[in-house]
């Protein structure tokens, strides 16, 4: 375990190492900070046409929409080379040299790529959750704080476990993986709206299937104190460890296949 | 010259028909524009209604047909990455490959990013549409406003079409010979993404954006012709904005002919 | 007991055709064809520690089938497969652990480093320790003539040299099995002369089994005391390389490329 993690270091030193190649490496980080500045801006722009519906302000929307991207954007800091993996790896036939190492598949494949400039989204993430929770008068203490992190835990389990699950879906096909804009986009489209006007369905859609009311309602609903049982907010990192191991599974199905048909 | 044009015609022929196989791939992709059509639709319902949508310019079945118009049509007009086997080969430095060919290479590359374009969407649009129209009444896509109204949409759609082309390719041009990634192209994506419409209709922008969003090139796209299928641009108004279109489109071709040439003659110098 | 042992390995593989004739493009985008196509059918063999085996067939014969199949990559239909008494396809871990593979075609280097970085992350991968990592890298180093290249980022090599620091990335954790896949294609006449020297002594250095498989029959004749020839998913001919000679060719001193077109043609591969 220790030495597979050491693996896991050294494959990101040598990606670092490769991106410090090139020149104007560090252009990236400043870019994807701009870029990034256009994830809130929808939910901006919703409540400056529609004002506030009841208690609903564009903080609360702002603090569950910003805990949605930086779940997802530790996720694709950490898991790169998986969010990578449909449509850099398998065609490359890449993945015969990963086979041939005797390191955990898992280990390799999410190092196998790593941009350190990914991590502005999760940064800038953070930024605003803090924002949010100063203007909503959320107070700092530790339960919530604690209640937080395992959020954003669960939220990283949660889309790390997305890219792992699509990535074996890849090893059967790599046409059809725009659906897993379901899974990654979409699932942060719920939370641009109170979470208590959703209709039912999707409701229970993105409870159950895909948990990202788990990771990011339940929490967000617990430290701001907008109803609801308290203890809902601890559900998050279980429902992320249980995605991600349903992910874990698709992976082991498509490694199986990959090798009875190396293709 | 000619010989150009009939090489990028058959080369487009092809591309399409190759793309049409993938019919399967077309119905699984069709499912995240429906369910992020429905997702839309709930989330425009949900402001609409419980909101203060007075000052807005535009109807909630309005804000509806836009979501699926902007689904149904988002590879031809609302996605503008540069077309994966370019980039593959602008990232590794195999345009040596394509100069090779007795073919303008802006031209080639052009016909071969719409081309990729419309046989990729054909299934997907297809099945969407479907979609759009067979959902219960409060989610359903509307006709359009008036003959001339769709006349005026299917015009400037095509015009839009070329626009997003264009805009590919100035990518693609930008990408040419950089070593150190893709920073700038990203850049130029994102404004893009915002300015397009796709995160909210123009329309509902503050007001004292409206000018200039009309005019920036990016409403070009879909926001301009998805205005004049709903009626939120009167017909007497189609001379000036697909004038504006066009010379965007014009604007854009210029832009990168211009640095992909300059790009590619700097490459052959280099011996890249 | 043998060291590598191939019982039976059968292999084959479904692929999509599209129909064919008019309107087929259209028809293509409703109705696939899957075909079955047998890339092995039942191949056996057994090596010893420390032989240089030759692997030859035309293209698509199913050599690289069976090398994939051999390094662990693939698992077959049906058939045992026995190298250092495991099963490559079962037990990956223990098994890439004591093999290296070269592919001729694709490197294993990562591009934009140097080479010494890469020695170093396969370190990590291979779990060498830190003394051996040292003396052997510095005597691959020497033998492969690369100690000036190590500070060099892989994208900037020639072939040559890129291919002498990728075979002494495939050594660094001293396998027992070496896999060489088409290694010197591409290569000057002096950069194979070398990796062939190179590669024999170090087969009589260390003991390494290699099999290599290639369709430049310089190879085969310089480095191999033993060739096997795969077509049809079969194997055709196990021996040394001069009975192979002596059975195909037409007259002394013929080359030998045009000896094995010969073997090729009779055996209607």
């Amino acid at each position: 375990m220790l030495k597979e993690f050491r693996v896991y270091r050294q494959f990101v030193r040598i990606n670092l190492l490769s991106g410090l190649e090139y020149k104007g490496w560090w252009l990236m980080i400043f870019q994807v900070l701009v870029a990034t500045v256009g994830d809130p801006l929808a939910v901006i722009l919703v409540f400056s046409r529609f004002g506030n519906i009841g208690a609903w302000s564009m903080e609360r929307i702002l603090l569950m929409y910003a805990m949605a991207f930086t779940a997802y954007g530790l996720g694709e800091t950490l898991f790169r080379g998986f969010s990578y993996f449909p449509y850099r790896m398998i065609r490359s036939g890449d993945f015969d040299r990963v086979l041939l190492r005797p390191k955990s598949l898992f280990v390799q494949v999410s190092a196998s790529f790593f941009h350190i400039h990914r991590a502005a989204r999760p940064f800038m993430g953070l930024c605003i959750i803090i924002w949010s929770l100063v203007r909503l008068d959320v107070q700092f203490t530790f339960v919530n704080v604690m209640v937080l992190i395992f959020a954003l835990a669960g939220g990283f389990l949660t889309y790390a476990g997305v890219f792992v699950l699509s990535s074996g879906v890849a090893f059967f096909t790599i046409n059809a993986l725009d659906w897993i804009h379901v899974l990654t986009s979409a699932s942060r489209e719920v939370v641009r709206v109170p979470t208590p006007y959703l209709p039912q369905a999707l409701r229970h859609i993105f409870i159950f299937v895909m948990p990202v009311l788990v990771i990011i309602y339940f929490p967000a609903a617990a430290i701001g104190d907008w109803g609801g049982a308290y203890w809902r907010g601890w559900l998050a990192l279980p429902a992320g460890a249980a995605f991600f191991a349903a992910g874990m599974l698709f992976w082991r199905i498509g490694v199986s296949h990959y090798k009875s048909t190396g293709s | 010259m000619s010989r150009t044009l009939k090489a990028c015609r058959s080369l487009f022929i092809i591309r399409v028909t190759e793309n049409l196989q993938y019919r399967a791939a077309g119905i699984a992709n069709s499912s995240i524009s429906i369910i992020w059509s429905i997702l839309q639709i709930v989330i425009f319902t949900i402001f609409f209604t419980l909101g203060d949508a007075t000052g807005a310019a535009m109807t909630l079945t309005q804000a509806i047909t836009y979501a699926w118009l902007t689904q149904i049509l988002w590879s031809i007009v609302g996605y503008f990455t540069v077309d994966a086997e370019i980039r593959e080969k602008v990232i590794n430095g195999n345009v040596a490959l394509d100069l090779c060919r007795p073919l303008d290479l802006y031209a080639h590359w052009f016909s071969k990013t719409m081309a990729n374009k419309i046989g990729r969407s054909a299934w997907r649009s297809a099945f969407t549409l479907i979609a759009a129209v067979g959902v219960p009444a409060a989610l359903r896509l509307s006709p359009p406003v008036s003959i001339e109204g769709f006349l005026l949409f299917l015009i400037s759609l095509c015009t839009g079409a070329l626009l997003c082309v264009a805009f590919a390719m100035l990518m693609a041009a930008v990408r040419v010979g950089l070593t150190w990634g893709e920073g700038p192209t990203y850049m130029l994506e994102s404004v893009g993404m915002f300015l397009n419409g796709n995160y909210f209709p123009l329309a509902l922008w503050p007001d004292f954006m409206q000018g200039f969003l009309l005019f920036q090139p990016f409403a070009g796209l879909m926001d301009i012709p998805f205005r004049f299928y709903l009626g939120l641009l009167a017909p007497s108004d189609a001379f000036w904005v697909i004038g504006l279109q066009i010379f965007w489109v014009v604007a854009f071709i210029a832009a990168g002919r211009f640095l992909l040439n300059r790009k590619i003659s700097h490459l052959i110098v280099q011996g890249g | 007991m043998a060291h590598i042992e191939l019982q039976e390995i059968r292999k084959t593989y479904k692929v999509h055709e599209r129909p064919t004739g008019k309107w087929s493009v259209l028809k293509g985008a409703f109705i696939r064809n899957t075909k079955i196509v047998q890339a092995l059918g039942g191949i056996s063999f057994s090596a010893n520690q420390g032989e240089l085996v030759g692997l030859i067939g035309p293209n698509g014969a199913g050599k690289s089938t069976t090398v994939k199949i051999m390094s662990g990559i693939l698992t077959p239909d049906s058939g045992t497969c026995l190298i250092h008494g495991r099963m490559p396809w079962k037990e990956r871990k223990a098994h890439v652990a004591d093999i290296g593979v070269v592919f001729g075609q694709r490197t294993q280097l990562w591009w934009d480093v140097p080479i010494s970085d890469s020695f170093q992350l396969l370190r990590d991968i291979y779990d060498i320790p830190k003394g051996d990592f040292q003396v052997r890298s510095q005597e691959l180093a020497l033998a492969l003539d690369i100690e000036g290249l190590l500070s060099t980022p892989a994208r900037q090599l020639s072939l040559g040299q890129r291919m002498r620091c990728e075979i002494a990335a495939a050594l660094l954790h001293r396998p027992k099995l070496l896999f060489l896949d088409e290694p010197t294609i591409g290569l000057d006449a002096v950069s194979k002369l070398a990796l062939r020297a190179f590669l024999k002594e170090e087969n009589k250095q260390t003991g390494v089994t290699v099999l290599l498989t290639t369709h430049d029959m310089d190879d085969v004749d310089a480095l191999c005391n033993r060739v096997m020839v795969i077509g049809h998913g079969q194997l055709l001919y196990d021996g040394a390389f001069d009975g192979l000679k002596e059975q195909y060719a037409t007259y002394q001193g013929q080359d030998i490329d045009e000896v094995i077109a010969a073997m090729y043609k009779e055996l209607a591969l």
